[in-house]
Formats: structure tokens, sequence, C-alpha cells
């Protein structure tokens, strides 16, 4: 065996190019490899890390728990952790998004937002708060011993009052100041002691209870999920009041089965095409090489001896070549983790956590192993069947045996090409496969990318146009009447004249309202009883709607009084059927009105609970004007010259009412689009990686098109084929296969592609809702295939001219 | 009857200092036009470099080689291949056909690469000649070796160059096909007025030449 050893080891020598390109193969998917399994050990870490600090550590939250539930609560063996929350007010000042609330530490373990100075409230009157509560109430400079003034309605209910209280602490606040989001968006609240909650009546009290299991550590995910349901029965609690906290058990219980799917499917993705790579070049290097394997066999070469001599050169070129494919792959993915950090993940600063584990290098090791493996599987078969004589004789035949061809009765370069070409039908139809491959993949996941829009986001509920001006306004508030929907539509707040105000802004190009009306049904359950919301939609509404379930005829729907349900979870929430007789009370202003419609389609979301075609809510709804908000659309979109002088104008207007808030294009898009950041970052590295090894793939084409044809070509030179035709040839010939790897790609791509969108659309990934074709992307690949192509070819037309003329035609 | 090739003091020299070559060592040689002349000494004496700078596919490291009244050592790479397909024809030892090309294009090859249509008669009479009228539409791979031969001929003849050069065109070939495969060559040479130069080791297709070269250490010793 040590001759095998010696012979492999001189022949990787002496067959230098080829021993690269393979290496650079291999360094290529072990670095690929690597900075994937590293980037998700990294992004793994750091998210645990974060979880674990965070004040989300709890593994699940129980709702509306009584005070006998949580006394039991607090006693069952399984808890460890328990800290309870009470809403004890709702803030009542200007547009303020505020609460008043207890937490009280039962059992300590679960995070909560600390307090950078003072302590938390003990008496009835005092109150901690983040500093931005207290500044947002109209106190500049807040500091512990400062008394407040808090208008509140004891659980929303009731009259205002006004409370005074003591400040006995200020708390960590989070940092909004880089996000530009309207004051409405942003959610209050300050800690009030037990003892103020204590004056309330012991019926009127409900607990959120956050709890911390015992097992995080022992556990699977789906171990602790049922452990956790388990203790809302135990305690009498319906399983529509536990709140698993999927999240932080998703990133704290091993597996992280998430992001382990998603590293291992990248891994085989890169394995295998690195392994379809491979194999061309070995298929290849067999081919050029197989006299001399030949002569080897002739010698007295067993077929055990030459598969073994291959398998050996194949592993020496992998474990020569990993030590750099590990180093390069761990640096990149410390590069592009810090890169990720820096740009969409601040949150991820906070923890230093090594992107280093054994078992991962490991796998990664027996990966690249086992794709060297599988790359040699068919060359070695090829090798050991070759017969000394027919080796020593070989000339690259056609496949099937073709014993002639018609030919044309005159040459040209052209058709030289063509002709080799159709000689080597399968080879070109494999080579276009694999480059093709590159291609499908690529535009696969450009379909995808492309799809996840931020503007297709937004218009979930900024359905229309740049702005929407919205009413704030109760449904069911017994004290203060007039905050009510019903209420308000009787005042006409959103009428002509508002309207007409609106249309007089500059560059404000339309302005239309959308109309929604309070509602009651007389299905015992439904929203418990409670008043909600049922919207108006025009043909050109209906015309975008995505719909779960059903048909939508705008016409049979007006005639027959049809009924869109907004929440198609809500079908089976409340044993709805398509068909279904539904009976609504109708708030025409104050004044009810009866309804009867039938249920029609149902779709994933939408305004308010129920939608009606409009001239069916004009029918009941005339007295009153039914508009619940106003769109508004600027010339030029949200990128027009005059949007940010009609952004200020339409503030003015909703500064002036305390019923009126804003909702704009330019806030909505920016908070959507950090949400999407970063996973667009990930699946563009993928797309990276995937285009560095087809690149590979095409220069490994190129070079075995020249390599195995020296001979050929040189011959085809000594007969006067010029420099200038024999570059024309190589062109042509690639163009062939970049033209047909783009056609793969085109068509199969863009149709796994528009596949792919459809699978994110049905399973709401990534926030996809319209398709949108990946044309950049499209364009950038086709450049860059062609342009790859072209230097490729220029560089191996050179390289053609590497050894002298005599030599090439005598190999 | 005028000089159609012609070297003076032409050498080829490989390597540097102690491994030094003198594949061709100051040759001078002269043949004239429609003569057979045949190239013979043993092995290494420097017969094929010789017939390569005659026809262009190498480099000389000094002296001159003029071919029908041009001096080719001169020209660059891309005049020298147009050089080549018009004014010599190339038989190989191994015969060096294209494979994905049938017999018909390997024979018109040469035209097609100076962008000239084949004169269809012309070729036609060739392979009649050469006895492969019946396999114009076979591929190379299925050809017998003295086929492939009259194939590689018919290719050098047929873009009606002033020489032809065979470097061993029989050297793969049995004592009988070899044979026949030399008279039709000389045949065809004779019956479209080219020059012929061919090496062999064979000193019966010497003897029929009419002139015989004698290569020794890199020099043309006899003529």
């Amino acid at each position: 065996m040590n001759t095998i050893n010696t012979l492999a080891r001189s022949r990787l020598r002496y067959n230098r190019s080829g021993t690269l390109l393979t290496a650079i193969a291999f360094v290529l998917t072990t670095c690929l490899l690597m900075a994937v399994s590293s980037m998700g050990i990294g992004i793994y870490r750091s998210q645990k890390e974060i979880m674990l600090h965070s004040n989300l550590n709890s593994h699940a939250t129980y709702l509306n728990v009584t005070p006998d539930q949580l006394e039991v609560l607090k006693r069952h063996l399984e808890v460890e952790a328990l800290t309870t929350t009470e809403v004890y007010a709702g803030v009542e000042y200007e547009k303020m998004n505020a609460t008043l609330r207890c937490d009280e530490v039962l059992l300590s373990g679960i995070n909560g937002s600390g307090l950078t100075e003072g302590r938390f409230p003990e008496a009835a009157e005092e109150i901690a708060g983040p500093p931005a509560f207290f500044q947002r109430l109209g106190y500049e400079s807040p500091a512990v011993g400062d008394t407040v003034e808090i208008p509140h309605r004891v659980l929303g209910k009731g009259e205002i009052v006004s409370g005074t209280f003591v400040i006995c602490g200020l708390m960590e606040q989070v940092d909004l100041s880089e996000y530009d989001v309207a004051d409405t968006r942003i959610a209050y609240s300050a800690r009030v002691s037990g003892a103020l909650m204590n004056t309330l009546d012991d019926a009127d009290r409900k607990y959120r209870a956050a709890v911390r299991i015992t097992g995080e550590d022992t556990r699977s995910r789906q171990e602790m999920e049922d452990a956790i349901n388990r203790i809302a029965a135990d305690i009498g609690l319906a399983e529509d009041d536990v709140s698993i906290n999927d999240g932080y058990l998703m990133w704290v219980t091993d597996p992280g089965t998430e992001v382990i799917v998603i590293v291992a499917g990248i891994c085989i993705l890169v394995a295998a095409f690195a392994a379809l790579v491979i194999y061309s070049i070995y298929y290849v290097a067999i081919i050029t090489n197989v006299q001399e394997l030949g002569k080897l066999k002739a010698l007295g070469a067993t077929r055990r001896q030459m598969k073994s001599l291959l398998l050996r050169e194949g592993l020496l070129t992998a474990l020569c070549a990993m030590p750099a494919g590990l180093g390069l792959g761990y640096l990149l993915a410390a590069a592009c983790m810090k890169l990720m950090i820096t740009l969409y993940w601040p949150e991820g600063a906070a923890y230093r956590v090594s992107l280093f584990s054994l078992p991962v290098l490991l796998v990664v090791i027996a990966v690249v192993m086992l794709t060297a493996l599988l790359s040699m599987l068919r060359p070695m078969g090829l090798v050991a069947k070759i017969s000394p004589m027919e080796a020593i004789r070989y000339q690259e035949k056609g496949t099937g045996r073709q014993a002639s061809r018609k030919g044309y009765p005159s040459l040209s370069v052209g058709r030289l090409s063509a002709a080799n070409m159709s000689r080597n039908r399968r080879r070109t139809a494999i080579t276009i496969a694999t480059m093709g491959l590159g291609g499908i993949l690529f535009l696969f996941f450009a379909g995808i990318i492309s799809s996840q829009n931020e503007l297709d986001y937004v218009r979930h509920y900024l359905t229309k146009g740049e702005f929407m001006i919205d009413l704030r306004y109760s449904t069911d508030d017994a004290t203060y009447l007039e905050n009510n929907l019903d209420a308000l539509q009787e005042t006409d707040i959103l009428g002509p004249g508002l309207l007409r105000e609106i249309e007089a802004i500059p560059g404000v190009t339309r302005v239309e309202t959308g109309n929604g009306v309070l509602a009651l049904t007389d299905h015992p359950d439904y929203n418990e009883g409670r008043c909600f919301l049922v919207s108006a939609f025009n043909r050109e509404d209906a015309a975008a709607m995505e719909l779960r379930q059903g048909d939508l005829d705008y016409d049979a729907m007006v005639v027959e009084n049809g009924i869109i349900l907004s929440y198609d979870s809500n079908m089976e929430r409340y044993g709805f059927q398509l068909g279904d007789v539904i009976r609504f009370t109708l708030f025409d202003g104050t004044q009810p009105v009866a309804f009867e419609g039938r249920l029609t389609a149902t779709t994933g979301s939408g305004h308010g609970h129920f939608a009606l075609p409009e001239e069916v809510l004009a029918r009941y709804v005339s007295r009153t004007n039914p508009a619940d908000r106003v769109y508004v659309w600027v010339e030029g979109g949200h990128e027009g010259a005059a949007y940010g002088s009609v952004k200020t104008a339409l503030r003015q207007i909703v500064e002036s009412s305390s019923s009126l808030t804003l909702m704009s294009m330019d806030e909505e898009l920016g908070i959507a689009r950090t949400s999407m950041q970063a996973l667009s970052v990930a699946l563009y590295l993928v797309i990276a990686v995937l285009g560095i090894v087809s690149f590979l793939n095409l220069i490994n084409t190129m070079v075995t098109s020249i390599v195995t044809r020296r001979r050929e070509i040189g011959t085809l030179q000594a007969l006067g084929l010029t420099n200038r035709q024999l570059g024309q040839m190589l062109w042509r010939e690639g163009l062939v296969f970049t033209g047909g790897a783009l056609f793969c790609a085109l068509t199969v791509g863009n149709l796994l592609g528009y596949l792919g969108f459809l699978f994110a659309r049905e399973n709401g990934l990534m926030g996809i809702t319209h398709y949108h074709y990946p044309l950049t992307e499209t364009i950038v690949m086709t450049v860059l295939l062609v342009a790859a192509q072209f230097i490729v070819t220029r560089l191996l037309s050179r390289y053609a001219h590497r050894d002298s003329l005599v030599q090439r035609i005598r190999q | 009857m005028d000089c159609i090739l012609q070297t003076i003091d032409l050498s080829k020299h490989y390597g540097t200092g102690e491994s030094r070559v003198k594949a061709v060592d100051g040759a001078n040689l002269s043949i004239l036009r429609g003569e057979f002349a045949a190239v013979t000494g043993k092995s290494g004496s420097g017969k094929s470099t010789l017939l390569h700078l005659l026809g262009g596919l190498d480099n000389p490291t000094s002296g001159e080689i003029i071919v029908d009244g041009e001096q080719i050592a001169a020209l660059s790479e891309e005049r020298l291949a147009i050089f080549r397909r018009r004014k010599v024809g190339f038989i190989f030892q191994a015969y060096n056909l294209v494979p994905s090309l049938n017999v018909w294009e390997n024979v018109v090859l040469p035209l097609g690469l100076d962008s000239r249509s084949p004169d269809t008669a012309f070729v036609e009479d060739i392979l009649d000649t050469l006895g492969i009228t019946g396999k114009r539409k076979s591929l190379p791979g299925t050809l017998s070796g003295g086929q492939q031969q009259r194939v590689a001929i018919a290719r050098a003849i047929a873009a009606k160059p002033a020489i032809i050069l065979a470097d061993e065109p029989t050297g793969n070939l049995d004592s009988k096909t070899g044979g026949e495969v030399m008279q039709l060559l000389k045949l065809s040479a004779a019956k479209y007025g080219q020059t012929l130069v061919v090496i062999t080791h064979d000193e019966d297709i010497a003897q029929t030449a009419d002139r015989i070269i004698l290569m020794e250490d890199g020099k043309a010793v006899a003529q």
C-alpha cells in the first residue's frame, strides 16, 4: 500500500493545476460549511444569552388568574419562579398610551426592569417608572422624591381621577431615539404598590402570572410545553389563558431546532452542490488521465488498488485543503457576525459568545470527507473499469457509439463549436445542469427574498395611500360615552369639513374615507359579548383581498348582504361555517339597527372583525356618517417631495383633536424594515455562497473543455486556427453553457421561486403577501454569469498556449 | 524547377548551459517545387524538429526559413497560423483528426478555417483517389488506422497547399497498409503538383524519394 501512497502523492504533485482546482473546491466547501455552521452557533448562543438576560425569561404567562388560583400556583412543585402583574389603571393624559401596574415577585427568578435609582413602591401613594414616562406627563426632569399628578381611570372603567404620587424610584428604559415612531405607537408603564392594589375589591382582581418551571436544562421544548399546560390544568385555568413564551423556549431548550434545521439545510445544500462540482472535476481528471491510469493497470494494478489510489488522492487533497478552509470559514463567520450585529442586530453586541464548537467542527470535517467520498464514488468505479488496452488507445468518443454524422459541406468556427458540443451531448447536458443548478437555487432564494417586501407588510394595516388618520375611540366605555365610536360618529368628526381641510394641503392628491361602525352579534361567546367593529369595503378593496376561504362575488354580496370574516382563525374558534346566517346589531351613530347577512368568505386579516360591501352598510347606516378613518394620498408617494410638508400639516390637524391619530408610511416602513433586514442578510449570504460555488463550477467546466482537448486544439492550430478564432470558438461554447444554465435558472429557478413564495405566504413566513419578480437579482445574475464566462474564456485561451504547439500535438 | 523551401543556418536549441540540446544545428537545405524529399536519420537527430520548423509550428533559435519566397521566422503568431493553412498541409504519425467532425468535415477543415468554400469536385476527386468516398460521413473513431491516415492525407491536400509535410505517416501502420498509404500520398502529390517532405525511418520509402536528406546531430549532412 506504500506504493499506492507514494503514487498518489506524486500524481498530485504532477497534476498541479488539477490538484489546485480540487483543493480550491475543498477549501471553499469547507470554508462555507464552517462559516454557515459557526454563524448558526453564534446566532444561537447570542440569542440564548439575550433571552436568559432579558425580561422575557419566563416560560409562560397564565392570564386571568384569580387570587385563589395564585395561591395554588405559588405552592406548585414544578413552579420555580413566579411574578405577578396586575393593571391598576389606564393613564388618561392627552394621547399617551400608558398603564399603571403592579408587579410582585412571589418566587424570584424572572428578570424584570431594574431600577437606576431609588426603590420600588411600597406605600399606596408611591410610584416608580422610567424617566420617559414622567417626561411624557410633562415633568421634564423627574427625580426621586418629586410629586406628580397622574390622571387615570382605575381598571380602565369609571371616571377619570387625578392621583397624586411620589416618585420613589426611576427605572431602566429602552432607548427609542433611533426609531422615528409616532408617540401613539409607544406603550409606557409605571409601577404602583401592592398596597394600592389592595384598595381594590378582590372580585375585580385578576393577575397575569409569569412563571418559570423546573427542568429548563433537561426537558425538550415539547416536554416544557406539556408541563406548562399540565400546571394550568392543575390550578383550573382554561387553555385559552395560557400564553407560552415560544420565543424564549425556542432558544433555551436544546436543541434550538429551527436554527439547527435552517443551518443543516443550508449545509446540505452547500455540501451536495460542492460534491457535484468536485465530482465533475474528478470525472474530467480521469478522462484526461485515462492513458496513464491504463498504464498502471497494464503494469498489474488491481481494481482495488486503482480505486484506492483515487480515494487516497481525493482524501489527501481534502485533508490538505481542510485546515485552510476551516480557518477561513471561522474568520468569515466572525466577520459576518460582526457585520450583522453592527448593521441590524444591536442587541447581539451585548454578549460576547464564542463561535467555536467542537462537535460542529467535527461534523464539518466529517461532512467534507463524506463530500469527498461521495464525489469520488463514480470516478472510482470508472477507474476500476478501465481496461489497459482501451486506456492506452483511448481517444474520447461520443456517447452512444455514434458512427457517423451528417455534417456540413463546408466548415466555420461556429460549426466547429457546434460539432464539439453535439459530440459531448451528455457532458454538455451535465455541465449545463450543474451550472444551471446554481442559478436555480439562486433564483429560488431571490424569488422569496424579493417577495419579502416591507411595503406589502405595511399594506396589511395602512391599506391605501401614504397616511391614515384614525379615530381614537372606545367601544364600551360606560362612563365616558362620548369616547365611544358611535358617539364620535354622531359628531361627524371625519366629515366634509376635515376632508376639505386635508384636500387643501399642497401635495395631497386624493382623500378617501374608510367606513366602519360598531356592532354586536347574537353569537353567545363572540368577543365576550362586547362591541366590535364592522368595516365596509368597495369594489377596489375587494379586488385586493386575499381570501382564505369562500369566493368573493361583489355584486352577489351586495344583493345577499354578504359578510366577510376578517380573521379566518375565528371560524374554528366560534364554530362559524361558510353560508351561516349571522345577525348583527349595527350602530348608526348611537341608534341600533338590526342586520342579517350571510357569511361568504374569510381573509387572514382586515380592518374590523367583519367586513360588508359599502352599498350594504349604506342601506343600514344612513343617518350618520360611518367614516372611522381617512386615507390620504400624496403626490409622488412616500418618496415624493411633498411628503414631508404634507406630514407636518397632517400632524397639526391631528394634534388639534384629542380623538385623531396619524399613521405615516415612512414610520411604518421603518418599523417593518427593521424586522425584515436580518433575515434578508442571512438569505443573501446563502445566495452569495451559491454564487461562489457556481463560479467555481464555471471555471472547472471551461478548464475541462480546454484541458481535455489540448491535443485537438493544438491540431486545429497546426492546421491554421488563429488565436482569434480559438477565442471565438471557446466563447461560443461557453455561451452554450451559460445560455443553457440561464435557461434552466430562468425557467425552473423562477418557478421554484414562485412556489417558495406561495409556501411562505401560506405559512405566514417573513411577512410575505405579494409576489415580486426578482428582476434586479436576475439581471445581476445574468450579467455576472456572462461577464464571468467572458473573463474565464479570455484567461483560458491564454492557458491553452502554455505549452508549445508541438508539445500539444504530440500529447 | 524553382526552389520552394530553403533554410539558411537554421538552428533550434532547447535549454541552457549544461542541459542545452541542439535539436537542429545550422541546417542548410533547399527543396525544389514538386519534389519528393525524404528526411531520414536516427532517433533524436532532429528530423521532427526540422519538420516543425519548416511548417511554422515552432520558432527557430536562429537562421532563416524561406517558404515560397516568404521569410516565415519573422511572422507573428497570427500570420503564422494563416501561413500554415494556406501554404502547408500536415500529416502526423498519430493522424490527429478532429474526433467530432466526420471525414468530409475533417478534409475541408483547413479551408473552413480560412473562410474559403471547398472546391467540392476537387475534394471528391481526392477522396476517390484515396478510396475513402464511401466513408465521407463516418466519424474518425470508427475508421481503421490506414483509413484515418488517408483522411489525414486528403486533409493535407484539399487546401491545395504548396508543401505537404508528413511526420512518419506510416509509423502507426503495418507495412502493407503503410506501403499503400505512401503510394497514395505520392500519387496525390504528383497529381496535384505539390511538394512533399516526408520524415521516415523506412529505408524502402526513402529510396522512392527524389532526394534523401540525412539528419545527424541536428545537421543536414547529406542531400
